[in-house]
């Protein structure tokens, strides 16, 4: 017998009503392990640390595009390290449109300006050379079973081929990353050959990125870019690339601010609970309490009593949820890395779908006309397009 | 050997009920020896359990005091007093009052947790209140596992385990039938005869006065009459 003891045996006096709070408190943990973590990456934004990489859009609706001479005009400014893009190239394979994403992109700058994705020399100068090459991402390779030679065809939804009903692709190598940030779903094309047989749209490319030295801020960098397009046809809005990938999250919403609500509505739910049914047991046992009080307990002794099942309750609840959550959080911890150190993941990629399905049917017409012909051929003919050398 | 060890002098207890004022004790006073088994009788309502909560400390009265073993309690702090109570007293109520959540052996060492004692020591002692009480075999039990009689003994066993003078039973056998009743009481005297407590008791029932040295009856907030029981046993 000892004081934890009493306290102990308090606690569980009724134990599915103990146990049914502890779990509504720790389900409220669980949330906040699991929120936090976001919460605090939307509070990151902004930060400067660590960014060597900026990405340019376009200010006023992130499914314009950018016209591809910004490149050069961005490549004079000062602490500008090196200049690269990437043209958002959707279409069917496999008839899974979302699978992966797909990058039209310059061999050379883009794999310079981007040193994480590994590959051999070889693999680069085979896709530099070769117009229908493609690199995939390591984690796609390993889910389709692609390997270097392996035919690959897409079938267009935004991007019709001037010159062929389908795409079709080689792959030139796989590349890989120790970055967990890094898109190892993603497939890197050919801007050159892209541009020159897509139907419409010659010379637009969805994002520029830049290279920053240490010389200079990113964000003076970053504003430099923004002001040199001031007036133009083309003005530009530019982030780092974790800052970008959030602002596509929160073009969903105030992500912030909802996690914030969210978590303030269990918790005060959650507290209310607890302490309705902390005071009811506390009510039922008043006449233990006096008799302990009886045989000589102070009434501090009591009341420390009281306080101590609660904190215990509290702390067991608080402690399994937050255990249970870190246990998620490892499990899951690619996504949440990815989310972290930000590319142009899967994140940013489901974003852009969402925002990309609000924005385009207002937008441009050939874009319209070639959703509906992929929508009409889907409908018609069952479309399983990888062909194996 | 006739020491005086509970002096109440001139006590009144009053309670407010609403705008009324309930005067249940009215200039009482009381003396009792050391060692001695008192038993006060009289109706029920007639304050005989404010008698005991003024006697036992879990009170104070509004005017008179109480004075036992040369101190005056009345003039205790809450404190003091509560600490008196954990030393001094051990309470014995009709509905047992024990902890349902514990053991029987627990609910005996629950004294002990206010003491320094190692947990070793608290659990040799409590086996030893309980072997008093003969229900050693029964340690592990839970109240609800326990007859009435059962309980009521490991009541007596938490109230003697911090070994205090004074115990204090409140119709301790009102819940029980005859014979666990007889029982219980016999196990009182023995008490009162082996180990010398001072044994103050409140009971309606005649036949547990017979097993006190002494009666006093209370009525109408007087302590109305007082005397020796001639008959008291063998
Ligand atoms: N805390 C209290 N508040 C108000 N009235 C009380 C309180 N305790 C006892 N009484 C009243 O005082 C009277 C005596 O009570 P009590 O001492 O319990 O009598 P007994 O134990 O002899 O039955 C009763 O009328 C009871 O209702
Ligand atoms: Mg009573």
């Amino acid at each position: 017998m000892s004081w934890l003891h009493l306290l102990h045996r308090g606690l569980w006096r009724r134990p599915l009503r103990t146990l049914l709070t502890m779990v509504s408190l720790s389900t409220a943990f669980l949330l906040m392990g699991l929120l936090v973590p976001i919460l605090q990456l939307f509070e990151s934004r902004g930060e400067a640390d660590g960014i060597d990489r900026l990405i340019v859009q376009p200010r006023h609706s992130i499914t314009d595009i950018l016209p591809i001479s910004h490149t050069r005009a961005i490549s004079d400014l000062l602490g500008v390290t090196g200049v690269s893009h990437q043209s958002w190239f959707g279409d069917t394979f496999r008839d899974e449109p979302s699978s992966f994403a797909r990058w039209a992109v310059p061999a050379a700058s883009f794999f310079e300006l981007h040193p994480e994705l590994h590959l051999t020399t070889e693999a680069l100068n085979r896709f530099a050379n070769t117009r229908t090459g493609v690199l995939v991402g390591q984690k796609t390779a390993e889910q389709f079973g692609l390997k270097v030679g392996d035919r690959i065809t897409l079938i267009p939804d935004i991007w019709l081929n001037k010159e062929a009903k389908v795409w079709e692709f080689q792959v030139m190598g796989v590349f890989d990353s120790n970055e967990q940030s890094a898109d190892l779903t993603a497939m890197y094309l050919n801007y050159e050959y892209f541009d020159e047989y897509r139907a419409w749209g010659s010379g637009l490319v969805s994002y520029i990125n830049v290279g920053v030295g240490t010389a200079q801020a990113p964000f003076d960098v970053a504003a430099a870019i923004d002001a040199r397009f001031d007036n133009s046809a083309d003005e530009t809005t530019t982030s780092s690339e974790r800052d970008f990938a959030l602002g596509f999250a929160e073009q969903l919403g105030d992500v912030g601010f909802m996690i914030t609500l969210i978590l303030g509505a269990v918790f005060f739910t959650i507290a209310l609970v607890t302490a309705n049914t902390v005071a009811q047991g506390m009510r039922e046992r008043l006449g233990e309490f006096s008799v302990l009080r009886a045989l000589g307990f102070q009434l501090r002794a009591t009341q420390w009593l009281m306080m101590g099942e609660v904190l215990l309750l509290v702390a067991l609840g608080a402690s399994s949820g937050l255990l249970i959550s870190s246990l998620l959080l490892e499990w899951g911890r690619d996504y949440f890395a990815q989310l972290g150190g930000i590319g142009m993941n899967s994140l940013t990629v489901a974003a852009y779908h969402s925002a990309d399905a609000v924005h385009r049917p207002a937008g441009c017409g050939p874009t319209r006309k070639a959703t509906a012909q992929t929508l009409h051929r889907r409908s018609t003919t069952q479309v399983l397009t990888l062909r194996k050398l | 050997m006739d020491s005086v060890l509970i002096e109440v002098e001139n006590i009144a207890k009053h309670y407010a009920r609403g705008a009324e004022i309930v005067r249940v004790l009215n200039e009482v006073s009381v003396s009792i020896n050391r060692a001695d088994f008192v038993a006060f009788m009289r109706p029920s309502g007639s304050g005989k359990s404010t008698l005991l909560n003024l006697i036992g400390g879990l009170d104070r009265p509004d005017r008179g005091f109480v004075v036992v073993g040369g101190q005056n309690i009345s003039t205790f702090t809450d404190r003091q007093l509560t600490a008196w109570r954990a030393a001094s007293v051990g309470f014995v109520f009709q509905s047992y009052n024990l902890l349902p959540a514990l053991t029987a052996e627990q609910n005996v060492a629950l004294p002990l947790l206010l003491t320094h004692l190692s947990r070793a020591e608290i659990r040799s002692r409590a086996r030893i209140a309980l072997n008093i009480v003969g229900l050693e075999d029964r340690a592990a039990h839970r109240p609800t596992e326990l007859s009435g009689g059962q309980e009521q003994r490991v009541a007596i066993a938490r109230a003697l385990v911090s070994d205090p003078q004074i115990l204090i039973c409140d119709e301790p056998t009102g819940g029980l039938d005859r014979s666990t009743a007889d029982k219980f009481l016999s196990l009182l005297r023995t008490l009162n005869r082996d180990l010398k407590k001072t044994i103050v008791m409140v009971t309606h029932d005649p036949k547990a006065a017979e097993f006190a040295g002494q009666v006093h009856h209370l009525d109408k907030g007087q302590l109305a009459s007082a005397g020796h029981v001639a008959a008291a046993q063998s």
